[in-house]
């Protein structure tokens, strides 16, 4: 996951399209994966992206639970359409809304790192 | 080099130096292997794409996106399709090499140590990612 959280605090400054979809963005999102984690927080604000790993942020806007680390690693390689997984794969507790709308954050990272591992 | 390239670039060398620092700090055997390792190791991709690691008695600390001032060893790849190759283990370090696709200057002993280093992490990913 850091290795993902990494991957969007760099996209910001290579591709000036995602920065821009970022305007605007205020949220804390909260990643647990089920059973054992990781668990990790990535702050998006002021078209930045930070990322806390192996920490619980104590007022996430919403938290993404995802079933286990094989469905977390095919998401984010966007073998998995994040939206569609919502309440399936991925449990959302807080703002769904937000984290809906967000999702196009996830869907970028797979567009440039889906073909990573071959 | 398209942002695709630098992006995936810049997280395989993400994933060699974090996955380094984890698994120096965790795994005994890799401890025990590589305790008398000291060295700073540069790596570069396409002139672009920089990271370098300190070692220290076997332990790393990854810098990502820097060059480091005076390293023991430097490896680079000019083309991408050929870092990645090296980088997700489909093609062995010395092969690359030796065929002068991954240049390395410098200390050839640390970096013949360093050989034995990533193939030791490619086999602990590959473990891991069940493959």
């Amino acid at each position: 996951m850091g290795a993902i959280q990494y991957a969007a605090s760099q996209l910001i400054t290579l591709d000036p399209e995602f920065k821009k979809k970022l305007a605007g963005i205020d949220s804390v999102t909260q990643w647990k994966v089920e059973p054992k984690g990781p668990n990790s927080y990535t702050i998006v604000k002021n078209q930045k992206i930070e990322s806390k790993m192996d920490a619980v942020h104590n007022k996430p806007t919403y938290t993404l639970i995802i079933k286990d680390l094989d469905t977390a690693l095919n998401l984010f390689q966007a073998k998995i359409d994040a939206n569609k997984a919502i309440g399936s794969a991925i449990k959302v507790i807080g703002d769904a809304a937000k984290a809906q709308k967000e999702m196009f954050i996830l869907e970028a990272l797979g567009k440039y790192l889906g073909d990573l591992r071959g | 080099m398209s942002v695709k390239e630098i992006l995936q670039a810049k997280v395989l060398l993400f994933i060699m130096g974090k996955g380094l620092e984890e698994i120096s700090a965790t795994n005994e055997e890799f401890k025990e292997e590589f305790e008398d390792y000291d060295a700073t190791i540069q790596w570069t991709i396409a002139d672009t794409v920089k990271m370098y690691m300190k070692v220290e008695g076997g332990k790393f600390t990854a810098f990502m996106d820097a060059a480091a001032e005076e390293p023991t060893v430097s490896f680079a790849v000019e083309d991408y399709a050929k870092a990645k190759e090296i980088l997700t283990g489909a093609v062995d370090g010395t092969s690359a090499y030796m065929s002068g696709d991954l240049k390395m200057v410098g200390d050839m002993q640390a970096g013949m140590k360093m050989g034995q280093v990533t193939n030791f992490l490619t086999d602990t990913l590959k473990e891991l990612m069940g493959s």
